[in-house]
């Protein structure tokens, strides 16, 4: 890590330090080679996910808002790795922001001023403004990458105007020197919680979705959330499986650091023989 | 039971009235297959005073909140939200919930943020098989991330719980 490396707030989220720590190794590693450092913000919780918002309204934007009260005030920025807890994040934010009596009642319940000014910066977004700063040591050397968004690009109606998550995987790919596919599943949502409630039709979707990734052509599938990935891994059913990657470890992978076998190992599905095939390990 | 409506009305951003029934929600949601209606018609039952329907269906439990359908949608309605007042309007009136084991995920994951601040997924799993007495159906892949240190015994680290029991006092939402 650089020196005068410049310190960044960080959420990672409940599946960062759980079922995809490979993702925040990875992200660490990336974002130290940019010449940030990621500080992990105190006492974080669990933004709620889709079973607060699915029972309650409030309490899904009270266990958003506790985590925003936490940011101190010389911060200004939060970047957050997990799309869903981004929006999460970010919705509970917004409508509070526009909200004269919600922004009292934040003051009155959390003791702290409201921050206002706060930049929720989603992991694809913080991607885009440092494009330029990647310096990769080595190439992918063509390997033939499925994106897929699963349901991170579809903003909620009220956050229309406020988000624009990039398309970013199919770009960085390419100047990584790789190649992406085209496919009717790089915004199809993986199902998340009806992965445990309802695992056989989630394995039907999942097989499909892979399936069509292979008949394309296509030799990994990358994906930008934790729940995606993990979906992907533990659904797939199929024979022939692809090896499905977090972004942050391609990102990581081709700037030459050699910390990366500990996270292919966690793969439910191996990467390995993969990567050496095409001479990347 | 009307009341939805009111509560549907108060959210300014939501106007059922839009609705013009063009069905680019459905055509976009990956889980209508699974669902009892498909979403456009919840919103038409609303339209039309159906509560009972829109009420009694399984469509806004299986919903999972993935916006395709209002990004597909025209007039930008948000649908996942409105699914979400219909389900907390079964919660809190003790109607009968129509996707009981949905119901019980959700709720587990919330004990389990209530009790840690964040989602002890190990003790999630568990709970939620042992309630729907299907211990053993994910029991390999289970195994296989737990040896891949995916799933953890031990719960997670926080310190601010009572912070927390006062948030979920503060909100009841259980039935
Ligand atoms: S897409 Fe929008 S306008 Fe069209 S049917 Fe669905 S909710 Fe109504
Ligand atoms: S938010 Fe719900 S209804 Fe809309 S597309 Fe996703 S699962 Fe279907």
């Amino acid at each position: 890590m650089k020196n005068n490396a410049k310190q960044i707030l960080f959420f990672p989220g409940c599946s960062l330090i759980t079922s995809a720590q490979e993702n925040y190794k990875s992200l660490k590693i990336f974002c130290n080679h940019l010449g940030y450092s990621l500080r992990e913000l105190d006492n974080w919780n669990c933004c709620g996910t889709s079973s607060a918002h699915s029972l309650n309204h409030n309490l899904a934007i009270d266990l958003a808002l506790r985590n925003l009260s936490l940011v101190a005030p010389n911060y200004n920025e939060l970047l957050i790795a997990c799309p869903t807890c981004f929006i999460r994040l970010k919705y509970a934010h917004f409508i509070t922001k526009k909200s004269t009596t919600r922004i009292k009642g934040f003051e009155k319940k959390f003791g702290k001023k409201f921050p206002l000014k706060l930049r929720l910066t989603p992991f694809l977004e913080f991607v885009r403004k440092n494009k330029n700063k990647i310096k990769p040591s080595r190439s992918l050397n063509g390997l033939i990458v499925a994106p897929y968004y699963g349901c991170m690009r579809n903003v909620p109606p009220l956050l229309l105007k406020e988000v624009n998550l990039p398309p970013l995987i199919e770009s960085v790919i390419k100047i990584l020197g790789g190649e992406t596919i085209i496919w009717p599943n790089k915004s199809t949502c993986c199902g998340t919680f009806l992965s445990a409630v309802r695992p056989r039709q989630i394995t039907k979707i999942i097989n499909q979705l892979v399936q069509n990734a292979i008949d394309l052509k296509a030799q990994s599938i990358v994906c930008a959330c934790s729940m995606c990935h993990l979906t992907l891994e533990m659904r797939c059913t199929l024979e022939e499986k692809l090896p499905i990657f977090h972004f942050s470890e391609i990102l990581s992978l081709v700037l030459g650091e050699n910390k990366h076998i500990d996270w292919f190992n966690r793969h439910l599905i191996n990467p390995i023989p993969l990567l050496k095939q095409k001479g990347l390990i | 039971m009307n009341n939805i409506i009111d509560k549907l009305n108060n959210l300014d951003h939501i106007n059922l009235s839009l609705c013009m029934q063009c069905i680019s929600c459905t055509n976009g949601c990956p889980f209508v297959h699974i669902m009892e209606h498909p979403p456009h018609q919840i919103i038409r039952f609303l339209q039309l005073g159906f509560m009972d329907k829109a009420l009694s269906s399984n469509t806004p439990w299986i919903c999972v909140g993935c916006n395709t359908c209002s990004y597909n949608c025209p007039m930008a309605i948000d649908i996942s939200l409105i699914f979400d007042v219909i389900k907390e309007h079964v919660i809190k009136n003790k109607l009968p919930i129509p996707e009981p084991s949905i119901f019980e995920f959700h709720k587990q994951v919330l004990n389990s943020i209530k009790k840690y601040g964040r989602v002890h997924k190990l003790e999630v799993m568990f709970n939620f098989k042992l309630k729907s007495k299907d211990l053993f159906s994910d029991i390999t892949i289970g195994l296989k991330m737990f040896l891949k240190k995916k799933l953890h015994l031990r719960p997670p680290n926080f310190d601010s719980i009572k912070q927390l029991k006062e948030i979920f006092e503060s909100i009841k939402y259980e039935k």
